[in-house]
């Protein structure tokens, strides 16, 4: 009996819909930020290091794009800009397809295919499919097989990457005869994270090594050594920072900009990951702060994502060509070995060289970036950390952002001065380029 | 009348053959409802103490003088309580009467001890003090006598004797170290730091009154800290949770081992009897090999009847699947050797059996006995509960909170925790605690089956209940001769466990000792029967944080006569009893035992005596790189060398040698001196060829001038090609070694094994060159050659006609030549990885692959061959060593360990997946960390441990991928002997238990003992495992005696005591002594002459 009742209800609402008006299905900026959210919070479920989630925002965005590149609104391919990207291809009836739409989709697919946990990227794409079938289901069904396909291209050339191949590359060889070598650090002990990044195919940057930075200081523990006076800075600055205690403007600072994707944390006997967002998605959660204060339209949301996403990438594989090529040992082993044995860094190191600093080129990438898009002296209120308990920082430009995230790594006391300096300006260099090369409108 | 009695008696009898050993006993009956509960709070929970979930321990023994074991049960949180024997197993809860109020703050282990010497037992209690609000010190609670009711009446007293130290104690013995007379203390006491970094080994020499152990020496019944100047560690980094004392080199003098939780070693503390200790494991890791990671309890008694103590610490190695895939490991193996590097001895996570050899070298050997993996362990009682003799193993186990679960660290633990975690917890928290997975695991039984195996007995012996259990102890509560059992739970009752006996006899000795040492702590007993010789030792302190009675149980199995039972009293004095029957309980007297007498010298003159080295020579390898560049292999393969060949090469009458460098090294010549030393030859000649890791050469002539040339082949999986893979011919003139340009110029091999031979008969000396595998792409198959001398030392390739199936018969690691079928033409035996034995047999023109033979499903992991005729016969049997029983993996036909190798993630290159089986199901080897960097997709369908771990083999990499791999698998590890019928028909052996404990990398044999027998030397050892394997390194040389019925024996004291990463094992005369040279992997060689 309750299912038949089922059935009659069932067919009542399919009268019901069929009867209904088709509406036209209109994706907002907001939509966009939702899906860009979706994949970040995925990315802290899943664990993926800071390189490998900055190709995780690229591709999906370089997908969307694409479509609206296609759409036509002013905005350029990237094909011919971008190594290798081939021509997408048309939609079988133009008229069908809803492009805000079908670059929605595709940055869902791409999403789904790049990050681990689908089920959660099928939940909220499915939440979504149910309600654009509902408005429109022709619409929604010709934009859906065109976002698909587009998304199978990118993905084809995304194959291409080379990341598999780096898969079953060696790992870094620890070898601590050599002092100045990098060695995993505590408490995991975890192994040198992508030791062959360089490998990955770039976006827009010739190489990886293109924007080589120049070397550290030499490697010297002689206490009139430049590089050993980088040492002692970092342990200094660490204990006077912390002698002021927890609510020290620098700690907050440091704290603010920590952006470790799996902190691992022991209380007691019980061992746990602390998991935050990554770098390149502090960037991406600043593209969005931009995106809505400018009230960009979808458009130029999904431009400004793209072109930050792809410097962002471009920077990690310029940074980590160098972090192998350097292979420097971090401060918190030097200082335990030769300084105090009982130091702790505000920040826990992460598992990769020192040199250059990540966060600093991807940070002074990502401000060249989004300054090119907003413009300078764009001033805004930063929550991004907030879902991390972190605060809202105010800054006065998307440089003065990069400055501040890089001196953090100092203040952190996971990075000498070179390694912050000369990253945020190599990212600068790279950022640079990238704009200049991008012909996007 | 008599028919109907024996009828009834035989249906009482045959009900009880029914019946598991072991029976918990109800608390109604036995009046025992003690819990070990635990109330978490804000102030004290497992993210503030780290040891919330360890539980606390248990003391059995006669308080009251009744003859009558009594119990006392530590609450960690809640009161400790004393419960009389009223006998029948009915106990009687008289804390109160006794007054015991120890009710405050956090208790953790006790013993008992006669401090006053006055006959009654009193008893030292363990507590936290100093940490939070935790101000404890811990107690001793003085034995005043009986009460007109028999209740003992204690008063709480350690301030007198100095005893109420107040830090984070673990657990105390007392003992007399220095045998003056009196007892002294050893208190284990546990850090309570994070363990955030492995920091430097070195933090051991100094010193942190809390968490720091201390010796304390009784100073006319003060107690005084003596650490310091006795050699104890008392550093923060001792997380100190088993504690056993022991004479474990039978001098007399009481040693100690402390089982230390997390980065930090044990301590093996070995007397010097001055008053100090030495401790020997941070000192040489090779005497114990590794020890336990994560060491919890632990026991000291001798399991296999030799007069020597045998140790056994517990760790927390999952016996079951899913909880070890979903568990924390160990670092990597890359990683693993940096923490060594930082002045650390291995350890690894599993339960350890260390074998006493003698000479304070030791044999692990848990794998191989069957007591490695019983999960979360806390106490390990070794006692022999089924009266046959043998020492059986109990371990309790479980833990409330298990904090190294992965999923709960990578994805249960939510921000919510964490960020509570950080504010400070409330009681409104403390729920979140709950989250923490549980681990309620069953207590294990494990039957001793001698020859040196073990028998999960659990669910024969008791039924299988789940608890969290950790102290623990045996006694014989009812007085009935067998020993039961008592356990301490936390958020359970106690378990109480009555030994339901069986036919064997046994025997219990009490000890009235001396006036200081009235229980006679430390004596120590043998005891000869018809069948057995048992030893054992009068010390308490056991079962984790528990001490038992102060009488020793001693099984007899059907034995009802004891013939000698000799007691060796700490002061030196002995005494004997001798036609005891079974059944009885004896006491020993000191007072009236007859003087010091010499203890026992074994008069064996063994075969060897070891030299220093003769030269400077030490082999050198550099850090391995196989699990960087192969993760998923479960060993390395460039740690094959050194080889060593030995030849007359200036025709001087005296053995010359060449020891081969590994990568980056020289090789070396050596030659002989008159006296027997030996100088470098031509040094300059072989820098050429640092680069090399050379693994194999041979001493032949080459070209027939009657100088031995010499022929050095290269590989060791360092190198892909080149130079480095090409074979070196240096040719002799005159005494001089010359390089040859050349001969073997177009071939390149990483090769594992080069032999000489005149194959077909015409005089002059053909070469074949054996391959283990291609560089870099483990388990493929790599080509042979057979190179065919033309006279004049001209080599041809000549592989395809006259050995074609040698040419890829698989990962070749030795090859030896012999006349197996007595044709007049050298055959060959080839053994390898991944292969089966193999023969090839000369007819003359060529040699074929001999085929049923016997030998078809004998893939193991074999590295050494050796033909001899073991039982007189007249035919060449063959020894093969293999990879051995002391791991994890077990194979066979049905389940074989299979190498899968296929391209999985379709990125261009193969991935080598291997796999063993666990009980039934096929599992990878590799650990999910590790495949998922290879292989980043099997992240997408199973992301949780969990997931991971239920999914069976093909849902993780597809039915038909894994189909159409290449295959490659073992069915054998077990090194064995093959038995010729004299008709080409092999029959296999396994050797004794003890040389399966490593893997065997080269046999010789020889008749040691003159019988006509060829006795077996047997080395081997491999460092560079997988740490999921640990670390083989239960060898120390072994000799096995040929029983001439086609047997062998292990044998005893033979002065072959080698230990380390043995490769070769070469005869040599030195200065006119038949000798051998050993070659260590990454140490210095060692010369053995022989004693004649």
């Amino acid at each position: 009996m309750k299912k038949k009742l089922g059935i009659l209800l069932l067919t009542a609402l399919a009268l019901f819909s069929c009867a209904k008006k088709q509406e036209p299905i209109v994706i907002s900026p907001e939509d966009y930020h939702g899906s860009v959210d979706k994949v970040t919070e995925v990315m802290i479920h899943d664990i993926f290091s800071p390189p490998v989630a900055s190709r995780i925002y690229a591709y999906p965005n370089v997908a969307a794009y694409e479509i609206l590149a296609l759409k036509g609104d002013g905005y350029n391919s990237l094909q011919g800009q971008v190594t290798d990207l081939p021509q997408i291809p048309e939609p079988e009836n133009r008229e069908n397809v809803n492009f805000d739409l079908a670059a929605l989709i595709a940055h869902i697919d791409m999403n789904k295919r790049l990050i681990f946990s689908e089920d959660r990227i099928e939940a909220y794409r499915d939440s979504l499919y149910g309600i654009w079938e509902e408005m429109n289901a022709p619409e929604f069904e010709a934009s859906k097989a065109f976002g698909l396909k587009v998304a199978g291209h990118i993905a084809a050339w995304m194959d291409k990457d080379n990341y598999k191949q780096t898969r079953t590359m060696p790992k870094f060889t620890v070898d601590s005869d050599e002092p100045s070598r990098w060695q995993p650090t505590p408490p995991a002990y975890m192994d040198g994270i992508e030791p062959h990044w360089s490998k990955i195919r770039p976006f827009v940057i010739d190489s990886a090594a293109q924007f080589k930075p120049a070397p550290p200081p030499p490697f010297s523990m002689e206490e009139d050594s430049d590089f050993y006076k980088e040492v002692k800075e970092v342990y200094d600055i660490s204990n006077e920072i912390t002698s002021k205690g927890d609510e020290s403007e620098e700690i907050e600072i440091a704290q603010f900009w920590d952006c470790n994707p799996y902190v691992s944390v022991t209380r007691g006997h019980l061992m746990f990951a602390t998991k935050k967002i990554t770098p390149g998605a502090h960037w991406i959660g600043i593209t969005k702060i931009a995106s809505r204060k400018t009230d960009s339209d979808l458009a130029k949301t999904i431009y400004a994502y793209t072109k930050t996403s792809i410097a962002i990438a471009d920077a990690f594989i310029s940074c980590w060509d160098e972090k192998y090529r350097s292979n420097l040992i971090r401060p918190e082993t030097l200082i335990n070995e030769h300084i105090d044995d009982s130091w702790e860094p505000v920040l826990q190191t992460p598992p990769f060289p020192e040199y250059t600093s990540g966060h600093s080129v991807v940070s002074g990438a990502a401000a060249t970036a989004l300054t090119s898009i907003f413009g300078d002296n764009f001033a805004f209120d930063d929550d991004t950390e907030i879902p991390y308990g972190l605060p809202v920082r105010s800054f006065k430009s998307f440089a003065a952002a990069a400055d501040e995230a890089a001196i953090s790594r100092m203040y952190g006391g996971i990075h000498y001065r070179a390694a912050v300096e000369i990253g945020v300006n190599q990212g600068r260099s790279l950022g640079k380029f990238v704009v200049d090369h991008l012909d996007m409108n | 009348m008599i028919v109907v009695f024996v009828l009834f008696f035989c249906a009482i009898s045959c009900q009880k053959k029914s019946e598991k050993q072991f029976k918990k006993l109800s608390s109604k009956d036995t009046e025992i409802d003690f819990v070990n509960l635990l109330s978490e709070t804000p102030d004290l929970n497992i993210l503030n103490y780290l040891y919330y979930y360890n539980g606390a321990g248990v003391v059995a023994a006669d308080f009251n003088n009744d003859s009558l074991i009594d119990l006392y049960f530590i609450g960690n949180q809640v009161a400790d309580e004393l419960f009389l024997n009223k006998g029948g197993l009915t106990f009687k809860k008289v804390t109160l009467q006794a007054q015991i109020e120890n009710i405050n703050g956090w208790t953790t282990g006790a013993t008992h001890v006669d401090i006053n010497h006055d006959g009654l037992l009193d008893i030292y209690v363990c507590k936290v003090g100093n940490y939070k609000h935790l101000d404890d010190a811990n107690l001793l609670y003085i034995n005043q006598g009986v009460d007109k009711n028999g209740v003992p009446i204690f008063k709480e007293d350690a301030a007198s004797y100095g005893l109420d130290f107040s830090g984070f104690s673990t657990q105390a013995a007392f003992f007399d170290y220095d045998l003056d007379g009196d007892l002294d203390l050893y208190l284990m006491n546990h850090s309570v730091y994070p363990n955030r970094t492995y920091g430097k080994g070195k933090q051991r020499e100094k010193v942190d009154k809390l968490s720091g152990d201390v010796l304390f020496e009784n100073q006319n019944g003060k107690f005084v800290d003596i650490s310091s100047q006795a050699g104890i560690f008392q550093g923060k980094s001792g997380y100190g949770l088993g504690l056993s004392v022991s004479d474990i080199n039978n001098d007399g003098f009481p040693d100690i081992y402390v089982g230390n939780d997390f980065f930090e070693n044990d301590y093996l503390y070995i007397n010097q009897k001055d008053g100090t200790f030495k401790e020997v494991i941070s000192l040489d890791n090779n005497k114990l090999g590794h020890t336990t990671h994560f060491s919890m309890g632990n026991d000291i008694a001798d399991i296999n009847n030799d007069g020597l103590m045998d140790i056994i610490s517990l760790d927390m190695l999952p016996e079951d699947l899913e909880t070890y895939k979903t568990s924390g490991l160990e670092y990597g193996f890359p990683i693993y050797q940096q923490y060594l590097r930082n002045g650390y001895s291995p350890q690894y996570m599993q339960n350890t059996l260390h074998v006493n050899l003698g000479n304070e070298r030791f044999a692990e050997i848990a794998h191989l006995s069957g007591v490695a993996a019983t999960e979360w362990s806390w106490g390990a009682l070794l006692a022999d509960f089924d009266n046959d003799g043998k020492k059986d193993v109990f371990v309790s186990n479980g833990i409330k909170g298990a904090t190294n679960d992965m999923d709960f660290i990578n994805f249960i633990s939510n921000d919510n925790l964490q960020r509570r975690i950080e504010q400070g917890m409330s009681h409104a928290d403390m729920p979140l605690i709950e989250e923490i997975p549980k681990k309620k695991i069953h207590n294990y039984f494990f039957k001793n089956n001698g020859q040196l195996t073990f028998s999960d007995v659990t669910e024969l012996w008791a039924d299988k209940e789940t608890s969290f259990s950790n102290g623990c102890v045996y006694a014989d509560l009812d007085n009935d001769g067998d020993l039961d059992l008592v356990v301490n739970n936390v958020d359970h009752e106690a378990f109480v466990m009555e030994n339901m006996g069986n036919s064997n006899n046994s025997i219990s000795v009490k000890f009235k000792g001396a006036q200081n040492n009235t229980f006679g702590i430390g004596a120590k007993i043998v005891a000869y029967t018809d069948s057995l010789k048992i030893s054992q030792e009068n010390f308490v302190t056991k079962g984790y944080l528990s001490a038992v009675p102060p009488i020793m149980h001693l099984g007899l199995g059907k034995d009802s006569i004891i013939d000698s039972l000799k007691v060796i009293w700490p002061s030196g004095k002995i005494q004997t009893q001798y036609n005891l029957p079974a059944g009885k309980r004896i006491v020993f007297d000191e007072s009236t035992a007859s003087i010091h007498q010499q203890p026992e010298h074994l008069s064996i003159n063994p075969h060897f005596k070891i030299l220093d080295s003769l030269v400077d020579f030490v082999h050198s390898e550099k850090p391995t790189l196989d699990f960087d560049r192969e993760p998923l292999v479960p060993f390395a393969n460039s740690n094959e060398g050194p080889d060593i060949s030995v030849a007359d090469i200036n025709n001087d009458g005296l053995d010359d040698f060449f020891i081969s460098g590994a990568k980056a090294q020289n090789s070396a010549l050596y030659i002989q001196q008159e006296d027997g030393s030996f100088i470098s030859h031509q040094t300059g000649l072989f820098d050429k060829h640092a680069t090399n890791e050379d693994t194999s050469h041979v001493f032949f002539d080459a070209n027939g001038d009657e100088y031995i040339d010499l022929l050095v082949v290269s590989g060791g999986n360092e190198f892909k090609g080149g130079n480095p893979l090409q074979p070196r011919l240096y040719l002799n003139k005159k005494g001089i070694l010359h390089p040859d340009s050349q001969q073997f110029k177009n071939i390149e091999v990483n090769a594992s094994k080069v032999l000489a031979t005149d194959f077909d008969n015409d005089g002059d000396q053909d070469i074949l060159i054996a391959s283990d595998q291609e560089p870099g792409q483990y388990g493929k198959t790599s080509r042979q050659y057979f190179l065919e001398n033309d006279g004049s030392g001209n080599f041809m390739d000549n592989t395809q006609s006259v050995i074609p199936e040698i040419e890829f018969i698989g990962n070749v690691k030795d090859v030896i030549s012999t006349d197996l079928d007595s044709n007049g033409y050298m055959d060959l035996v080839v053994v390898g990885h991944w292969m089966s034995v193999s023969i090839f047999l000369n007819d003359g023109g060529q040699l074929k692959l001999q085929k049923n033979n016997g030998l078809k499903d004998t893939q193991g992991w074999w590295n050494t061959v050796v033909a001899c005729d073991i039982d007189d016969d007249g035919d060449l049997d063959l020894i093969c060593g293999n990879w051995g029983q002391n791991t994890k993996f077990k194979a066979s036909k049905e389940k074989p360990i299979t190498l899968y190798s296929a391209d999985f993630d379709d990125n261009g290159s193969k991935e080598p997946l291997i796999t063993y089986y666990h009980k039934n199901s096929e599992t990878p080897f590799a650990s999910k960390d590790e495949l998922v960097k290879q292989m980043p997709y099997l992240n997408k369908t199973h992301l949780s441990y969990k997931d991971f771990a239920k999914a069976s083999l093909q849902e993780l990499f597809g039915q038909k991928q894994l189909e159409q791999s290449e295959k490659k698998s073992i069915v054998e590890l077990a090194s064995v002997y093959f038995k010729n019928d004299g008709k080409g028909n092999f029959t296999k052996h396994e050797l004794p238990k003890m040389a399966q404990a490593s893997p065997i990398y080269d046999i010789a044999a020889e008749d040691l003992n003159n019988d006509g027998y060829p006795d077996l030397l047997i080395v081997g050892n491999n460092y560079e495992i997988s740490t999921q394997l640990g670390r083989l390194d239960a060898f120390h040389g072994l000799t096995l005696d040929n029983n001439t019925h086609g047997g062998f024996n292990v044998a005893k004291a033979s002065g072959f005591e080698i230990s380390g990463a043995i490769r070769t094992l070469k005869k040599i005369m030195i200065a006119g002594k038949p000798a051998y040279i050993v070659g260590r992997n990454n140490d210095s060689p060692i010369f053995l002459i022989k004693n004649q």
